[in-house]
């Protein structure tokens, strides 16, 4: 290779293709790193156009000026990060190195070395955000880096900025089919290989192991998607659709909190129909997963708690899909002593009125159905509010509750009935989880946002087990078979129009095949993991493949994947053919089925004059087109080559 | 052309079929490898799925650049080269013919002579000497390849390589043309000896090269080597053959250039050399000279013919080609 110095224009496409790279982390960059990066650019520009003087050894000064910058933004981002790299300090790290690079490119090695770190910078956005307009975003990054590798390798006339920009282009949609079969083929290792730094996934929201009154407001307002679920067969109905995530046990007064019992759950027996589907849970950082009601059957590796909430070994730091099957109808029967105890404990000291009350209605009933419709009575009778926005209670949150404000949402509906059924010396305990989900009808799955999460009650009767009761349905019914917002007394327009007339079902429609797009994007693309790449190749009928065969055949389909992409571009390569030959072979083809084949020397016009020799009803059809031949041939030209063609294929002699 | 060029070349046309064309990564293609090794090692890592695309897309590139780099050279065409006489020292000047037949233009190609034997300084030569050609869609191209001379006799451009890093700079494909390609190279003319006194004046045999005042002396057919300042024009026109004047020449002088008077130069180079330049002289002169070289003898003449003539026997003084 020649090595011949940078031109401006070359380093100004660097640049270009590298701000490009590096802008969707301008957001997250501090403002002094953007402001210094951006300042390399016009200076290297500014430099390209020989305006500015660049930091190079012949200006001392600038050198050592860029030196000193080097260092202060090295130990400025080692300082803000606490000397913890990790992938904020590292993309932070990156782009100042880059941007000081710029200044001093020189070197074709230093031009291949920038734009390759490009790609690497696409990586790095990979990092923060997965999404398709990230991806189709990155994919142009690719593009433009490619280009600038193309440019650097064209002889000057040739580099027009359109033909460059197409090749880069073609070359890249040519790669897309390597690409997706070393996608689909290449083993996938499950686990990291080692440990990752401690900001590798961001916190994202879900439900906890411990219920605050007013926490799961904040997760009502959000339309994030906290699962999506995929029925093979039946669905069950809006109001049997309550998702189980992780049951609280212990109150401190004011707290909700989970018990540990032993991870065995007591067996179920189930009664009508059991529902089987997948789930596709988004990434919590927990290790809840979430079922449908009582859930039945599961994979390996999920663990199934006494309580019959469900739990992965790993927090949930990627999308996870699995296939579960559950019940909704069901008797859950076991209650051991310590899960007794710990479902008839009351915070000492907390609710005096609501322990008064229930020790009333116990006096006054004579089994525990009766006390249970005797408080789902109470919360109808004292018309209590179901809001999202209930007042702050300060006080006795329970007592409050349910003798003062009478405004709450599920939480607070829950937990004072818990508390209620307990000091009536019902067991019982409180359920978190996700209630209802809307139909996609273009992904023909199910979506459950974080706007969904719930909480409810469960009660230990004792012919019965434990058994459901949602005190919020005997106040809002509505939210619990319709869905959330149809239960808002006070209204979310948005959520209205979205419901109503023809826009409305456009625009469902539209966000439903918006969300189906990501839906798939999620499954097949972010989701192809270890397990999906096993089950894909189960489908196919490759029962537990193993890595060995997994890299034959992917070596196999790259192998024919680039024979066939060869083929295709050796055709180019082949000698051009021109198109008056060819017409006049076709003539000579045609002739010779007759009888006339032309010998190897023989001029055409010989040929001609042998064939109406013998035919003369051919003549003039012969003459003319050896004539015209002989014009394209040898003539002035003023002829098209397609008169010619014509001619020939219209030309169709019979044998006699 | 005189008849000192190179034997006509024989045709050797040579088209670059995929087997012959070689391909492998350059400094900046390993760099390639090693950053997306370092992506797919994160990909994995951080079981990113945009992540194992990229590296996956980054991988396929690298298989298309291959192909793209490959493609550029296979159905090259090499017709070979000629190449004019060259003096010992000077560059010999191959013209290289070349067919792109094909649609596909082939864009920054590297042309060079690859030397016979490849030790540290044939290769620092080598390099000096590459070209850079593009050969657009459909084109004959006709390249002059240089090739260093440094001593006289027969210079073959026996292989040619010609390399292409395009599109990516990422993968270096090569192939070598074989060709018999040869140029003649006459001594250095060099020496500190003036011209032998003259023998006797001629009488006239100057013949075409006769001087503008010399007495015009009829037609002849023209041969190879005539000056075209002496043909005849008019004649020309009139579609008849091709005819040179001849002139009677006046100051023309017979000098024999002998093996004997360059004894006092040491060294059988040194010698030739000698000769070369007065020869050369004696021609730039107009003088009628000869040639006297142990075993060889070329007798008194003039003209570009046999200025040549006189210059192969030198060139080829006691060399076995």
């Amino acid at each position: 290779m020649t090595q011949r110095p940078l031109s401006g224009r070359e380093v100004l496409s660097v640049a270009a293709v590298l701000l490009l790279a590096l802008m969707p982390h301008m957001s997250r960059f501090p403002l002094i790193l953007d402001f210094g990066f951006l300042c390399a650019c016009l200076w290297r520009y500014l430099g390209a156009h020989a305006v500015l003087p660049l930091p190079d050894r012949e200006h001392r000064l600038l050198w050592l000026l860029k030196q000193l910058v080097a260092i202060a933004a090295f130990i400025t981002i080692y300082i803000a990060f606490r000397g913890r790299l990790g992938r904020d300090a590292g993309v932070e790290l990156l782009a100042a190195l880059l941007g000081l690079k710029l200044l001093e490119m020189r070197s074709p090695r230093d031009y291949y070395v920038v734009t390759f770190l490009c790609y690497f910078l696409v990586v790095t956005n990979f990092f923060y955000s997965q999404t398709i307009p990230t991806a189709l975003y990155m994919l142009g990054v690719v593009v433009g880096a490619t280009t600038v590798l193309i440019q650097y390798n064209t002889p000057l006339r040739f580099r027009q900025p359109r033909t460059m920009l197409r090749l880069s282009a073609t070359l890249t949609a040519q790669a897309v089919p390597l690409m997706l079969l070393a996608f689909v083929l290449f083993p996938r290792i499950p686990g990291p290989l080692w440990g990752l730094p401690q900001d590798a996934f961001d916190a994202v929201t879900g439900l906890s192991d411990t219920m605050t009154i007013g926490e799961i407001t904040r997760l009502g307002m959000s339309n994030e998607i906290a699962f999506r679920v995929q029925f093979h067969g039946p669905e069950p109905r809006a109001r049997a659709r309550y998702w189980r995530g992780p049951v609280l046990w212990h109150s401190d007064g004011r707290t909700w909190h989970v018990a540990s019992f032993a991870d065995t759950p007591p067996p179920v027996e189930h009664e009508g129909p059991r529902y089987f589907y997948t789930v596709t849970m988004e990434p919590h950082r927990k290790q809840w997963l979430l079922g449908l009601d009582v859930v039945t059957g599961k994979e390996r590796g999920i663990i199934q708690t006494a309580d019959y909430a469900l739990k992965t070994q790993q927090p949930v730091r990627k999308r996870m899909r699995y296939d579960l099957d559950s019940a909704t109808e069901y008797r859950m029967m076991a209650l051991s002593d310590a899960e007794r105890t710990a479902a008839l404990d009351l915070p000492r000291g907390y609710h005096p009125r609501a322990r008064a009350l229930a020790a009333e209605w116990r006096a006054q009933s004579t089994n525990a159905e009766e006390i249970i419709e005797r408080a789902l009575n109470f919360y109808r009778a004292q018309k209590f509010i179901y809001s999202l926005t209930p007042p702050t209670l300060p006080g006795d949150t329970v007592d409050d509750f349910l003798f003062t404000t009478h405004e709450g949402f599920c939480e607070h509906f829950a937990a004072s009935f818990v508390i209620l059924m307990r000091a009536a010396g019902i067991p019982a305990r409180v359920v978190t989880g996700y209630q209802g989900g809307e139909y996609n009808e273009v992904g023909a799955y199910m979506v459950i946002r974080q706007r969904d999460a719930h909480a409810w009650a469960e009660v230990y009767l004792d012919q019965r087990g434990w058994v459901r009761v949602d005190p919020t349905a005997a106040v809002a019914p509505a939210r619990v078979s319709l869905g959330f917002f149809d239960a808002e007394p006070r209204g979310a327009p948005k959520a209205s129009f979205a419901r109503d007339g023809f826009g409305g079902r456009l625009w469902t429609r539209m966000s439903d095949s918006f969300d189906a797009i990501t839906y798939g994007w999620n499954q097949w693309v972010l989701g192809y993991t270890s397990q999906q790449q096993r089950s894909l190749f189960e489908e196919l009928g490759f029962e537990d493949i193993d890595y060995g065969s997994l890299i034959i055949g992917l070596t196999i389909a790259l192998a024919v994947m680039t024979s066939a992409l060869g083929v295709l571009l050796w055709r180019t390569t082949r000698p051009l053919r021109d198109p008056v030959s060819v017409a006049y072979a076709v003539f000579c083809t045609k002739l010779a089925r007759l009888g006339f084949t032309r010998g190897a020397t023989e001029a055409p016009l010989a040929y001609a004059e042998r064939v109406v020799r013998m035919r003369s009803d051919l003549a003039d059809e012969v003459r003319a087109i050896t004539k015209l031949y002989g014009h394209l041939r040898y003539g002035r030209g003023g002829i098209d080559a397609k008169v010619l063609r014509r001619r020939v294929t219209s030309f169709n002699p019979r044998a006699l | 052309m005189s008849a000192a060029t190179a034997p006509a070349a024989r045709s050797v046309q040579q088209r670059l079929d995929r087997r012959r064309v070689y391909i492998f990564a350059t400094a900046s293609g390993a760099t390639f490898a090693a950053m997306l090794m370092v992506i797919l090692v994160g990909a994995i890592n951080y079981d990113n799925a945009l992540g194992y695309l990229l590296a996956f897309l980054m991988f396929g590139l690298g298989v298309v650049a291959m192909l793209h780099t490959y493609r550029n050279l296979t159905g090259l065409i090499y017709h070979g080269a000629r190449a004019l006489p060259v003096y010992a020292g000077e560059d010999a000047l191959f013209e290289c013919q070349f067919d792109n037949v094909s649609r596909l233009p082939r864009l920054a190609l590297e042309l060079g002579p690859w030397p016979s034997r490849l030790d540290r300084e044939a290769r620092r030569f080598m390099q000096a000497y590459q070209l850079d050609v593009d050969m657009p869609a459909a084109s004959q191209v006709s390249v002059a390849v240089r090739c260093l001379t440094d001593k006289r006799g027969w210079l073959s451009l026996a292989r040619l390589r010609v390399q292409s890093v395009y599109p990516l700079g990422i993968l270096r494909a090569w192939a070598y043309f074989d060709g018999d390609a040869q140029c003649l190279v006459y001594p250095a003319p060099r020496g500190t000896l003036s011209l032998p006194f003259t023998l006797s004046t001629a009488s006239g045999n100057a013949e075409v090269h006769g001087n503008g005042s010399d007495e015009f002396a009829g037609l002849r057919r023209y041969a190879a080597g005539d000056p075209v300042r002496a043909i005849a024009w008019k004649t020309l026109a009139q579609e008849r053959e091709v005819m040179v004047k001849r002139f009677h020449g006046q100051g023309a002088a017979r000098i024999a250039l002998s093996w004997s008077a360059v004894a006092s130069v040491t060294g059988v180079e040194a010698r030739l050399s000698q000769l070369c330049q007065w020869v050369l002289q004696a021609h730039q002169a107009g003088h009628s000279y000869a040639l006297e070289l142990p075993c060889v003898y070329r007798a008194f003449g003039q003209g570009r013919e046999h200025r040549d003539e006189c210059l192969r026997a030198l060139a080829l003084f006691e060399t076995r080609s």
